[in-house]
């Protein structure tokens, strides 16, 4: 047991002894220094404190943009973080601090801090390469002060730049036949003073920390280790991203010790084979986003409705799973996407649908000592779909929320179906927001089996929907049960209206959107040669 | 002091109470000390660093009723508590000081013998910290008798509930245009109110300085001097002993005016009780203290007018929610009667104005409070004009604007209004937004998509600048000019870092021919300038600018004489004091590089000469006045004019509202080098109008029992903002110098009012015609449309069956 441990800050590294395991980075940074005072007043809507926290996730090294009053203190151990402040001072000349030097994007130097470190993660993403990511990337701006078109303006001309970067690296990369590490971001192309520290970050290592008050801070690598420190001290509570454990960000009050999940390896890890994915309980949801996104669409949208970008960066799977949110956005796409939980504890391991996974108001299945190891999810192959006799699988997910990001929806809905021509082989209907727990309606489920996926199909199902979904959940933000109950069914009508055709796997676009917005425009235009 | 008082506080700085104002001479000391000490008083001193080191925290315990008598009160358990200092009710508040001043219409401190709002102050409790005061007042024995309050508009027309008598403002003959024939259009409607979610700390901090003669005073507030004026007001000390601490703010929407004046004077009363530093807590993030709300106001219209939507009369009544003490309630009144009128010259016009007497808490520190309420009342009756007459929007608008020679020229209370800006803003927004064309392309759209469907408008503004308290319209500045030419500007305005600062910089650099890295700006002073200019219902920048180009004038009179007299010693004689210009640092009547004075060398040649380098600078807007008996009156130092096109989506399914574009064409500040700052204030104030009318959710009329609602959900979010925003930045016409300083900060919000008007031609496309009765709720929120768009289903269905049957029938 050691009662200190060290990260980096600003380049620097910081030594923390005796320091609450319950603290948060915010509260410490607030003492810390008077240029850190704002951290303090943290809300996690409306003033999020964000910092970047370097990560080394298996192979590949990554900015995270994070909620400081969301990282407890002893989460940071041998971690990497820089503040707005220090990025401003350690290269004054950086794109980033270049484009919000002047002009009136923000009131006020905290909120500018805001769109700093949020535009700073942005400019070494490497996915991040279309117009239509740039409300993803700053979603975690809620504010009535933010002048959205400037900032949009010089968001775009930052990662235009660094795209650029990506194109000459890539291009100079084709000779060493090592072009893909670019792409993927596992080669340092920019060369600066963040990038190069961040390269020689070690991989999360196992601590064993213990406070001032004699609270204890487990941070294993093995499932092994976890599992045996898990039988050691019962009454310690699990933690992974941390973003659901507000109430432990107030202080010093909470007498819990500690485990932390984020350093199991056989948590973190994404396996992928050529019929399932399987992720690990303690893999970020935008990690997740990041392996399985470019082949499930319905995933990636459902994310950019889910909270914010410093959030989804913490937030993981199994923590999401954990914690029987009713009106969770991503439950019933989990559902529809035939997802099973996998349970591990020392004696043993099981397994269960995600439907079956939920147990009523804010309960699981989930049992004293056991966690959840990763949630399998099945892909679509067309190998996939023929060993199954399914000739394609239609799937998607729709949220409704008082706003785009950032709050509590209202009501989600995920949809899938198996066909077999036109014909629907097994269907998938879901909903959170609804019931005290997600739920899938197994009757307008059956309906729909061996019948024509077409119009007459779908009135016929709006009628066992309406019959059968009893709204039991108060709606929040102004939802009355009305409400909720008429978007049962036109939920799933928008599914119908998007997937019209048993081929129509992208969905339809049926909107005016794209002649206002350029979602799919990249970037960085590659020069013609 | 009280008796009661002084058995509560245990400690007592040593020069506290009425011998402070006095002379006593050392005998008197000493005979009145004899006294206490024989009337068995012990009074134990604090050091002024045992004062400030020594940090309670009063904790207000609130009304938890709308309204009801307060039947009994005791404190003993909480009192007996160890770490609770005091507890204090009405009664233990010397006569004559419980109560908040004429700024809150005659509300008591703490409440006496009745509640009558939710969330008023019934009691305060000091401790050692916040967990102990919450104790203490969950242990407080105060019963109250529930009677039903009045909580909603209706509910106060009902009973005859009102603050004052009714104001009618008239222009031409309402009645009798009424009683001709013609067509007729009324109807009533309801703008619910704004709530202002804030995110920053809103504990006010008070702490005796100068051993216990004065208080430092340290609150988010937009309105400092206020508080200044209600803390020496509460201590009985003289407002030069009160300091003002700063707080940085994001924004005119990050702090309230009147409601931490409350908190101030209650955390100075904690103070006094305890003489050491108190910060004061309100019960919950959520409490009606720190939640500043707008105005709702009920409008009921009657307008008489011709098939081509021509208003001939229009009888106007506006029914404003006050609450209990109206603070300045009357004020945001009259704003809404003086902004009625919108851009629309109507010849017979009757506003008349009522405020209603409820059993709620008002506020009004949102910007464009008042006006917001009066131009959208406007808007939506011409629309329902347009649709009883089955005309567009856009021509029942265009034919009922003021126009350039014709009668009416002024706004019905008098003030002349440019009709040519509203014909320049409304060509130039229609031309620019490609107008007509997107409009039959939104057809063949919506003709296309049964799932979706957009619609588009354009609205005009009209925006007074100015207050009509006109005691509100002046500021003061102050600009010292140091030995190195390096410029001090200090400004008696509160920092809320929308980039006012750089303006300034930028009009002294103009003003003085200097670079602008060489002036500092200063906001925030109080100490030195203390007239506080209000940065919310006046227009605070084109004051201040106009008060630093005064300070500017005269500096620049006294160094012309010692530039004239440094061209004498070179023997330069013939050059006359008024040819002498500054510019680009250099001074001299030919600005040319042959024989420049620079500006530093006239410096060092005034300070050598004793010449003062210090001025105040000082501006009120002349002739400003308002009767509100007459209904006549020059209340607004200048209007503004703009105009604006939405596009907007609604998703059938959910009932989701998405912006697609907005243009607009508005009247910029004065220096065309604002043009960032003027399109940052647009969209701010855009955005706070936008989310009124579209998402931000207020739970009104209240209930009896309070209903929870996360407010700061429907703030709009960075993915909610507008794809595209077009703006045309036009140079104001007019008097320039009665050109406003900062016409972005609050006039958009009124064009948010476009947003509105598109949702509704997007209804159209629903189905929507005019003789069905459908009412869209505000502000339009995905449930709101949704159900909007069933009524509209359901009646057209029903309207179908009826006449179906009807030739069945016969």
């Amino acid at each position: 047991m050691q009662s200190w441990f060290t990260f980096e800050l600003d380049g620097e590294v910081c030594r923390v002894e005796r320091e609450s395991t319950h603290g948060t980075l915010a509260s410490y940074l607030a003492r810390l220094d008077p240029c850190f005072a704002h951290f303090a007043e943290h809300d996690a809507l409306l003033a999020p404190r964000l910092v970047v926290l370097g990560t080394h996730e298996g192979d590949r090294y990554r900015f995270r943009i994070v909620d400081a009053g969301l990282m407890l203190m002893p989460m940071l151990a041998d971690r990497q973080i820089w503040t707005p402040e220090g990025i401003r001072n350690a290269e004054p000349e950086h794109p980033v601090n270049l484009a919000f030097q002047e002009g009136s994007f923000e009131c006020s130097g905290e909120r500018l801090d805001t769109i700093i470190a949020l535009t700073f993660e942005g400019y070494y993403r490497p996915d991040l390469r279309r117009q239509g990511q740039v409300n993803d990337q700053y979603d975690a701006i809620v504010t009535r002060t933010a002048h959205v078109p400037a900032i949009r303006e010089a968001a775009v001309q930052v990662f235009a730049s660094t795209e650029q970067l990506r194109h000459e690296a890539a291009r100079k990369a084709e000779r060493s036949g090592d072009e893909s590490t670019v792409w993927t971001g596992k080669k340092d192309i920019f060369g600066d003073r963040f990038t190069r520290q961040l390269f020689r970050l070690p991989e999360s290592r196992s601590l064993q920390y213990v406070d001032g008050k004699k609270r204890r801070f487990f941070r294993p690598e093995t499932l092994v280790e976890l599992i045996k420190l898990n039988r050691e001290y019962p009454t310690a509570a699990f933690i992974a991203g941390g973003t659901g454990l507000g109430h432990f960000a107030a202080g010093d009050e909470g007498g819990t010790d500690l485990i932390s999940l984020e350093a199991v390896k056989e948590l973190n890890t994404v396996v992928s084979t050529e019929d399932h994915w399987e992720i690990g309980g303690a893999v970020s949801l935008t990690q997740t986003a990041e392996h399985i996104g470019r082949e499930c669409l319905a995933f990636n949208k459902v994310l950019r409705r889910f909270a914010s970008r410093p959030v989804r960066n913490r937030a993981t799977l199994g923590g999401y799973l954990a914690t029987a949110w009713a009106s969770g956005q991503l439950a019933p796409l989990l559902m529809a996407l035939n997802a099973r939980v996998r349970l591990i504890s020392a004696d043993g391991e099981r397994d269960a649908p995600v439907s079956q996974f939920y147990a009523g108001k804010g309960r699981t299945i989930l049992q004293a000592g056991e966690i959840i190891r990763g949630i399998v999810i099945p892909r679509n192959t067309e190998h996939a779909l023929s060993t199954r006799g399914v000739t394609s699988r239609l799937c998607d997910a729709y949220t409704v929320a008082p706003r785009r990001t950032g709050c509590a929806p209202y009501a989600t809905g995920g949809f899938a179906l198996e066909l077999r021509d036109k014909r629907i082989a097994k269907a998938w209907v879901a909903y959170s927001g609804i019931d005290d727990s997600p739920m899938r309606v197994r009757e307008a489920e059956d309906f729909l089996a061996g019948k024509n996926w077409d119009e007459g199909t779908m009135i016929e199902t709006l009628g066992i929907l309406n019959r059968s979904v009893e709204v039991t959940l108060p709606g929040n933000g102004g939802a009355t049960t009305g409400y909720l109950k008429q978007l049962v069914g036109t939920l799933f009508q928008k599914f119908y209206h998007q997937h019209p055709r048993p081929g129509s796997l992208r969905p339809e676009s049926l909107t005016a959107t794209g002649e206002f917005a350029k979602l799919e425009e990249p970037f960085f235009l590659t020069p013609r040669t | 002091m009280s008796e009661t008082e002084d058995h509560l506080s245990p400690f007592r700085l040593p020069t506290a109470g009425p011998a402070k104002h006095t002379r006593e001479t050392f005998g008197e000391r000493l005979r009145r000390r004899r006294e206490q000490l024989a009337q068995g008083e012990t009074i134990k001193a604090l050091s002024s660093w045992q004062a400030r080191a020594r940090v309670l925290t009063a904790l207000v315990v609130e009304s938890p009723h709308p309204r009801a008598s307060i039947i009994r009160c005791r404190a003993d358990e909480a009192r007996r508590l160890a770490g609770v200092e005091a507890v204090l009710f009405a009664d233990d508040i010397p006569p004559f000081r419980n109560s908040l001043g004429h700024e809150f219409a005659g509300e008591p401190l703490l409440a006496e013998d009745e509640v009558h709002y939710r969330g008023q102050p019934v009691a305060l409790v000091i401790g050692r910290d916040e967990a102990v005061c919450r104790e203490a007042a969950a242990k407080l024995e105060i019963e109250y008798h529930v009677t039903p309050g009045i909580l909603s508009i209706d509910h106060a027309l009902a009973m005859v509930s009102f603050h004052e008598a009714t104001r009618v403002c008239e222009r031409g003959k309402v009645t009798p245009a009424l009683a001709e024939e013609g067509l007729r259009s009324s109807g009533s409607f309801l703008i619910p109110p704004q709530q202002a979610p804030l995110t920053g700390s809103t504990e006010v901090r008070v702490t005796p300085v100068r051993g216990g003669r004065g208080y430092s005073v340290k609150a988010r507030a937009l309105s400092p001097a206020l508080i200044r004026t209600a803390v020496a007001r509460t201590a009985d000390i003289p407002e030069s002993e009160v300091q003002l601490e700063p707080v940085g703010l994001a924004g005119v929407t990050d702090a309230l005016e009147l409601e931490p004046v409350r908190l101030a004077m209650l955390a100075t009363r904690a103070a006094m009780t305890c003489g050491t530093a108190v910060v004061l807590k309100v019960s919950s993030p959520d409490s009606p203290l720190v939640r500043g709300q707008r105005h709702p106001v009920k409008v009921d219209f009657d307008a008489a007018h011709d098939d081509d939507g021509k208003i001939s009369a229009l009888d106007l009544k506006l029914h404003v929610d006050g609450g209990f003490y109206a603070s300045d309630s009357t004020t945001v009144m009259d704003r809404a009667a003086l902004h009625a009128d919108s851009v629309y010259g109507i010849a017979n016009f009757r506003i008349t104005s009522q405020l209603c007497r409820t059993h709620r808490i008002t506020s009004s520190s949102l910007p464009a409070e008042g006006s917001a309420q009066g131009a959208w009342a406007m808007e939506e009756i011409i629309r329902r004009v347009a649709g009883s007459i089955g005309k567009t929007p856009r021509e029942v608008r265009e034919t009922n604007f003021y126009i350039e020679g014709a009668e009416p020229k002024t706004a019905p209370y008098g003030q002349p209004v440019q009709a040519a800006s509203i014909g320049r803003v409304w060509n130039q927004v229609l031309r620019r937004s490609d107008y007509d064309s997107r409009v039959a392309a939104i057809e063949k759209w919506n003709r296309r998509n049964p799932c979706y469907k957009r619609g588009i408008a354009v609205v005009a503004t009209k925006f007074g600048l100015g207050d009509p308290r006109p005691e509100r319209d002046a500021a003061a500045v102050l600009v010292q000019i140091l030995a190195d030419g390096s410029v001090l500007v200090r400004v008696g305005l509160v920092d809320v870092n929308d980039g006012f600062r750089g303006q300034i910089r930028e009009e002294v650099a103009t003003r003085l021919g200097l670079e602008e890295e060489a002036i500092r700006v200063i906001l925030n002073d109080f100490d030195v300038l203390p007239r506080s200019t209000p940065v919310i219902g006046a227009d605070a920048c084109g004051l201040v600018l106009r008060a630093i180009a005064d300070a500017c004038k005269r500096l620049q009179s006294r160094l012309r004489e010692v530039a004239l007299q440094l061209f004498a010693a070179r023997g330069q004689t013939e050059i006359e004091i008024e040819a002498i210009r500054f510019v680009d640092g250099l001074v001299g009547p030919d600005i040319s590089p042959n024989h420049p004075l620079h500006f530093r060398e006239v410096i060092e040649g005034a300070w050598r000469k004793r010449v003062n380098l210090v001025e105040t600078g000082y501006h009120r807007t002349p002739n400003l006045w308002w009767d509100h008996e007459l209904g006549a009156g020059w209340p607004f130092s200048a209007f503004t004019y703009a105009a604006a096109v939405a596009e907007v989506q609604i998703d059938a399914f959910t009932g989701e509202v998405q912006i697609l574009r907005v243009d607009f064409a508005h009247e910029g500040s004065p220096s065309p080098d604002q043009g960032d700052r003027d399109f940052a204030q647009l969209m701010r104030a855009f955005t706070l109008g936008s989310g009124w009318l579209l998402s931000e959710s207020v739970p009104y009329p209240e209930n009896d029992e309070p209903s929870a609602c996360n407010v700061a959900e429907g703030v709009p979010g960075f993915a909610d903002a507008p794809f595209q925003v077009v703006t045309d930045r036009l140079r104001p016409l007019g008097d320039p110098l009665a050109l406003p300083g900062d016409p972005c900060a609050e006039a958009p919000v009124l064009l948010a009012g476009c947003v509105r008007e598109a949702l509704w031609d997007a209804l159209r496309s629903f189905g929507l015609k005019p003789e069905l009765k459908i009412d869209l709720p505000l502000p339009s929120t995905p449930p709101s449309v949704l159900a909007t768009l069933r009524e509209i289903s359901r009646q057209i269905h029903e309207r179908e069956t009826v006449a179906k049957a009807a030739p069945a029938a016969d």
